[in-house]
């Protein structure tokens, strides 16, 4: 333990020069992803201008305004992405959420419609201050983002089918080799369902089993399956294995609208 | 279905009411309905995360900490309820009597944050990250254990514990919910909690607008209006946590950073202003449920309220506030600490 310390210490004194040089660079690209098209983030800065110029309490000052530029120093810090990147798994880019965005621009909002004293003005300028807002960002309520589906646990459809599927056959082992797009949501409505790799691999498309199930290679695939004991393959039902299945004594159990589910039979 | 019911009114009502209450009635506050209810949603989350690390850490099985949390909150309501006993009819009382004279602003916040709500709770948004939170939560309540099976294939039981998770373990509050409603884990995530975290991240705003805009309702409405707007035009970027709140919500990280960072950011700015005792606990709870969202809640909202330590300790002239604030830090130290040494 005192070894541990020890080494956390040399590390928060000790920063090596490439480090800050690796950092700026590292910094600016985290910082472009996040912003996106940049209109919000230019909305913010108009509205700290704003709060900086026009608004008179000190208190709503230091917290809009001297907050953020202070936070900058610590967030726009090469010394900080060195000692905070590792930690947060590269995911650096999440220390900008601590910048109030929103907030700041819905109170410099609220504050310049308060300016005008007559009612039908102040509407106006809400509806002025939506529609900015509108223009600066990007709808969230889009095919994108939501998808409508027919099961409560909020799952692709055919991933809740397959779940059923296995779960409803009679044998107690469940282990599984299933598509990439499946795998991530077996075990999220079952966690007796093991699975023969994880959503980690099924995100490397290149990696060697979701590359064997894309190109149907059974030759190398079912072998290695029946080996370790594998009970369920799920399949791209356009992928054609021939009879290679039921050479190693995987019978077709039921189909979805994409997938085949074979069961093995000893 | 009738006591799925009568469980939800306990643990999504009554439950956070009468927690909230206790920090509540020591502060000068009207509108003490909601307040008591964010309140109380935090001190629920700061039980869980007292109880969950050192179980997880001993490997006990999930069953335990579900009784322990159900035990300490059903305790902490009776206290609070022998402290609040006057004050609970009042508190209803000025509610409704400010349900009758509601301004137009009133009723579209409310379409808004209602409408936001039901799109989560109806449509689904699918995130690969669920593959282990939501999963960690199913096999606590499956196969009552925490943490000590690999969540995505589920091969083998770890010898060690994943020290990313086991400080931040928000997927067991979504499991503790799950069994005291029967209801499965990855309902729980989502369906039922875009429809309570939504409001609750809407009612930090309008209270933390509501203090910045002296007590003035309207202005507060006017501002949940605005806000939600940004967020429903915040998807310029999938990094940036304004998408989190409207399709990730059930996510520890989306919770930190749309609900316990504008939490902390409101009552440190009471802290700043009123420098009352009750708001630095309020920030110490807020910090211990911090740190049960994300492991970037340990980081984060230390780096927060330092700044703003920083920033208030110069504008007042007050080196208690930087004290008071190292106090309030301490939860974040002890977990960083123990994660970066056990890593």
């Amino acid at each position: 333990m005192l070894e541990k310390i020890s080494k956390i210490f040399d590390k928060i004194t000790n920063v090596p020069e490439e480090h800050i040089h690796d950092g700026w660079f590292n910094i600016k690209i985290y910082f472009s992803r996040t912003i996106g098209n940049g209109w919000m983030f230019l909305l913010y800065l108009i509205s700290i201008i704003y709060i900086l110029v026009k608004v008179k309490d000190k208190n709503k000052k230091c917290l809009f305004a001297i907050y953020p530029i202070l936070l900058s120093f610590v967030v726009f810090n090469p010394v900080t992405h060195y000692l905070v990147d590792p930690i947060l798994d590269n995911t650096y880019f999440r220390l900008f959420w601590l910048f109030p965005v929103g907030i700041t621009i819905a109170y410099a909002g609220v504050d310049f419609i308060y300016t005008f004293s007559k009612k039908y003005v102040r509407l106006a300028c809400l509806i002025g201050c939506i529609t900015v807002v509108m223009i600066c960002g990007k709808f969230i309520y889009t095919e994108a983002n939501y998808t409508k589906v027919h099961n409560l646990y909020k799952i692709p459809d055919e991933a809740k089918w397959v779940t059923d599927i296995i779960m409803q056959d009679e044998a107690e082992d469940k282990y599984v080799l299933a598509v990439p797009e499946v795998v991530p949501y077996l075990r999220q409505v079952n966690s007796n369902i093991r699975q023969l790799y994880g959503r980690d691999v099924a995100e490397m498309y290149t990696s060697w089993w979701p590359t064997l199930i894309k190109n149907g290679d059974a030759q190398k695939m079912l072998p290695a399956c029946k080996e370790k004991g594998v009970r369920y393959l799920v399949l791209y039902n356009n992928v054609k294995l021939n009879d290679f299945t039921y050479k190693y004594g995987y019978h077709i159990l039921a189909q979805t609208y994409s997938f085949d589910v074979y069961k093995y039979k000893e | 279905m009738i006591q799925k019911a009568l469980m939800a009114i306990v643990i999504f009502g009554i439950f956070p009411e009468m927690l909230g209450m206790m920090i509540t009635k020591w502060t000068k506050n009207e509108h003490r309905l909601f307040l008591n209810y964010i309140y109380g949603i935090m001190i629920e989350f700061a039980v869980t995360e007292v109880f969950a690390v050192p179980l997880i850490i001993l490997r006990k099985p999930f069953h335990i900490l579900s009784a322990y949390w159900l035990l300490a909150c059903i305790i902490l309501c009776m206290v609070s309820i022998i402290l609040n006993a006057f004050s609970i009819k009042d508190i209803f009382k000025r509610f409704i009597e400010s349900l009758k004279n509601t301004h137009w602003t009133v009723v579209l916040v409310t379409i808004l944050v209602l409408s936001q709500a039901f799109v989560l709770a109806r449509y689904a948004h699918f995130d690969n990250d669920d593959a282990r939170f939501v999963t960690y939560a199913t096999m606590a309540i499956q196969q009552d254990v925490m943490y000590t099976i690999e969540p995505q294939a589920g091969l083998q039981e770890d010898t060690v514990l994943p020290t990313r998770d086991i400080f931040s373990p928000f997927p067991m509050y979504t499991a503790i919910i799950a069994k005291y409603l029967d209801i499965h884990p990855a309902i729980v995530a989502h369906t039922v909690f875009p429809a309570l975290l939504i409001p609750i991240a809407y009612m930090v705003f309008w209270q933390l607008a509501y203090v910045l805009f002296g007590k003035v309702n309207e202005k507060a409405n006017i501002f949940c209006i605005l806000i939600s707007v940004i967020y429903m035009f915040g998807d310029f970027s999938d990094r940036f946590y304004f998408g989190h709140l409207l399709y990730r919500i059930w996510q520890g990280k989306a919770v930190l950073a749309n609900i316990l960072i504008p939490m902390s950011i409101l009552v440190y700015y009471e802290c700043a202003t009123e420098n009352k005792i009750i708001n630095w606990i309020s920030l110490y709870i807020i910090f211990i449920a911090g740190c049960l969202t994300s492991q970037m809640g340990i980081l984060l909202l230390p780096i927060c309220i330092g700044v703003l330590t920083v920033v208030y300790m110069i504008k007042y002239r007050r080196i208690g506030y930087g004290i008071k604030s190292l106090c309030a830090v301490v939860p974040c130290i002890i977990y960083g600490l123990m994660y970066l040494i056990i890593k």
